[in-house]
């Protein structure tokens, strides 16, 4: 039931000790998922993306270099396949056109052929993004072009299709103050839409827009908050702020246009690993190192709506962008036990034609007295129509 | 008004004065209609307008008087109550309700839903698979050094000379202003499983920091209730080398699970049971009661401890995954 009832579930959560776990927050339960049927840590979760046709399929980056398709109709793993290749996590995963981008820790950033069939072929194409990547992520509006940013490894946007070389290389700010370089730690990214601009969040507690189309190579826009390392970030529906999360577990939506701080949201008592926004409603979905997964409202009013214990250490998260959120029509029963009815009355006409030799046109007469006497009980039913 | 005022201020005698009190204006209709309950007092019933309550008389000494005689009525009117219920229990026997349970606040509590069930399996997966499953599967032994912050003062000397007689295996070291990054790895060099460092503050030790090695948690703790051994009435004779069993009391979550386990972590797995020595870290209401004592049997049922050791309190402040790293580490669980 868990397996059948999996496509309605609203978040997916992907933990530390490899089980897929998926989330209904309208009949409040949570079913885990897991490749070989026993939690792994070898297999903990570090990156989830939708995979090809829309919400059908996701694709479970885990800490062995392999990439699992998960159906979520049927809610069983359907295959996987290995990318080897640098050293580390995955830190970004995505897929575009039958192909699934996989970039590692070290640097290694490399398009695999997403076919099931062929086993461990070489990567189409290979990009060395320098070492330290803490974030790769792929632009909604153009699935070819993908940012990658880290640890004083500086914000670079790539074209797939296009050449090797990065389309837009971030020049980090000014010097401080005190004329020392300012460090470079850059946790997470996100495309703005509508727009080419590109926001960034850093370790050193610091939120930037990035603009390629403007001549300047420099933030555009820089804001602060807290004094923990931002750890994960995600993008607002209305599309003019975004809410950053870090360490402590304390949530901040901030507006981009001006560069302030909007409010927070309290609850988590953990590291934030994973947030995500609904595209149309506002609601927003966060996990952590907490091992709780909450879904807070973000407006009129601020809120917690759901919070979900789940046992495991939660890495990241995935909810579902559908409009509908009601609890499907529970399935009828009875389509289930017909079927089973029917094959055990034709074992029992098997059996009897075998034992009493009788023609087929004889079977389908009795057959269809016996469905005759069967509906009408009381009488004795003749054996012709 | 003036009737009663004259009443209060004429009668100096109790009985009168507790009369005009039976009559307040919540009984003021009861006074004015019920012209046989004032019968049955004496005539000289005032009857308070209604609204009236004690707290308005400007006279304290009046006020005060008023106030003891409502007092002592309300008690004798529960006392009557208590002794009424208790005959009618007596009068019913066996078919007497069953007594209700008192509220106290632990009764009163929100029931957690991170408390862990031992049947648990994805829960036994991840303690199965922490960082302290290689103490739990035998294949380490706990080696500890404990420090203080920098410049300690007596107290916090002594303590840390008393902790480390208390948990074997340890080594107390002087902290010569160096920073803990610095002085994790030179430890985990040196094969050490824990770290413990004493924060002080104005001479007495109020914090504790508690670093599992390799790359394991580190609990920051708030430490109150500090006492040494010579200020501990009654205690036994210092302790021995033998090594202590251990009692964790009511760490049912799931971070108290994690707690838990790390002071546990702390003592060598193969408690020396002829030492009769147990440290005790009892949970009640997120504080943590350290105490150690020296037990010996009486008879079966009976048994006399002895107090030894240091005492104290502990509050956890925040669980942070990873060793100390309070600026860049990614926390588990911080205090709100």
């Amino acid at each position: 039931m868990a397996a059948a009832g999996a496509r309605w579930n609203h978040v997916w959560v992907g933990t530390e000790t490899g089980i897929l776990k998926g989330v209904n927050l309208q009949r409040k339960q949570a079913a885990n998922f897991t490749a070989t049927g026993q939690p792994r840590r070898e297999e903990a979760v570090s990156a989830l993306c939708w995979g090809a046709g829309g919400e059908t399929q996701i694709l479970v980056g885990c800490a062995d270099r392999t990439v699992r398709h998960f159906s979520t109709e049927e809610g069983v793993f359907q295959g996987q396949r290995h990318c080897p290749g640098g050293e580390g996590t995955f830190r970004g995963l995505a897929q575009v056109d039958g192909t699934v981008i996989t970039c590692v820790d070290s640097g290694i950033l490399r398009v695999w052929h997403d076919n099931d069939k062929e086993a461990s072929s070489d990567p189409l194409l290979e990009l060395r993004v320098g070492p330290g990547v803490c974030r790769m992520r792929q632009d909604p509006a153009h699935p070819h072009v993908v940012a990658t940013g880290g640890k004083e490894n500086a914000l670079k946007v790539w074209d797939l299709q296009g050449s090797e070389e990065p389309v837009f290389r971030a020049k980090n700010v000014r010097n401080d103050w005190l004329d020392l370089r300012v460090p470079i730690w850059d946790q997470d990214i996100q495309f703005l839409p509508a727009s080419q601009k590109l926001v960034t969040c850093t370790g050193y507690h610091q939120v930037r827009v990035y603009d390629p189309a403007s001549p300047q190579r420099r933030p555009v826009l820089e804001a602060t908050y807290g004094e923990y390392p931002l750890t994960a970030m995600t993008l607002t529906p209305g599309g003019n702020s975004v809410i950053v999360g870090n360490t402590h577990g304390q949530l901040a939506e901030i507006d981009l246009r001006q560069g302030r701080l909007v409010g927070c949201l309290k609850g988590l008592a953990g590291s934030v690993r994973g947030l995500q926004c609904h595209p149309s409603k506002p609601l927003l979905a966060s996990c952590g190192l907490d091992r709780v997964l909450r879904v807070h409202r973000i407006r009129n009013p601020r809120g917690l709506e759901h919070k979900v214990y789940l046992k495991s250490q939660l890495n990241c998260l995935l909810l579902s962008g559908r409009d509908n959120w009601e609890d499907e029509p529970q399935e009828p029963q009875e389509p289930n036990k017909v079927p089973p009815e029917d094959t055990e009355t034709d074992e029992l006409w098997a059996s009897l034609e075998a034992a009493a030799k009788r023609k087929l046109p004889d079977l389908e007469q009795t057959q269809r007295a016996l469905q005759t006497r069967r509906r009408k009980k009381k009488r004795r039913g003749s054996t012709s129509p | 008004m003036a009737k009663t005022g004259d009443k209060s201020g004429g009668s100096g005698k109790k009985g009168l004065k507790r009369k005009a009190a039976t009559e307040e204006p919540q009984e003021a209709a009861v006074a004015e209609d019920g012209a046989t309950e004032s019968g049955v007092q004496p005539p000289r019933a005032a009857a308070f307008p209604p609204g009236f309550s004690i707290s308005e008389i400007k006279n304290k000494q009046r006020r005060h008087l008023m106030f003891t005689r409502w007092k002592q009525q309300q008690r004798k009117e529960k006392l009557a109550a208590k002794k009424k219920l208790k005959k009618e229990r007596e009068a019913l026997g066996d078919k007497a309700p069953p007594k209700p349970v008192p509220k106290t606040i632990d009764n009163q509590r929100v029931y957690d839903e991170t408390t862990v069930d031992p049947n648990d399996e994805e829960v036994a997966y991840d303690e199965a698979t922490d960082e302290f499953a290689s103490y739990f599967n035998r294949q380490t032994s706990p080696k500890i050094l404990i420090t203080t912050s920098d410049r300690p003062h007596g107290r916090t000397v002594r303590l840390c000379e008393q902790l480390s007689t208390v948990i074997p295996n340890s080594h107390v070291y002087y902290r010569r202003g160096l920073a803990l990054k610095k002085i994790i790895p030179q430890c985990i060099s040196r094969d050490f499983t824990d770290l413990i460092v004493i924060n002080e503050d104005r001479k007495t030790p109020n914090g504790l920091i508690l670093s599992h090695l390799p790359n394991g948690p580190t609990a920051h703790f708030k430490m109150s209730s500090v006492r040494l051994r010579k200020e501990i009435k009654r205690r036994g004779k210092d302790p021995t080398e033998h090594i202590p069993e251990i009692i964790l009391n009511n760490f049912t979550t799931r971070l108290g699970h994690s707690i838990g386990r790390m002071f546990a972590s702390l003592f060598p797995h193969n408690p020396q049971f002829i030492g009769r020595q147990v440290a005790t870290f009892h949970n009640q209401r997120d504080y943590i009661f350290f105490r150690f004592h020296r037990y010996i049997f009486k008879s079966e049922k009976k048994v006399g401890i002895q107090e030894l050791g240091p005492r104290f309190t502990l509050k956890l402040r925040s669980l942070q995954k990873g060793t100390f790293d309070s600026k860049y580490g990614e926390y588990e669980w911080v205090h709100k």
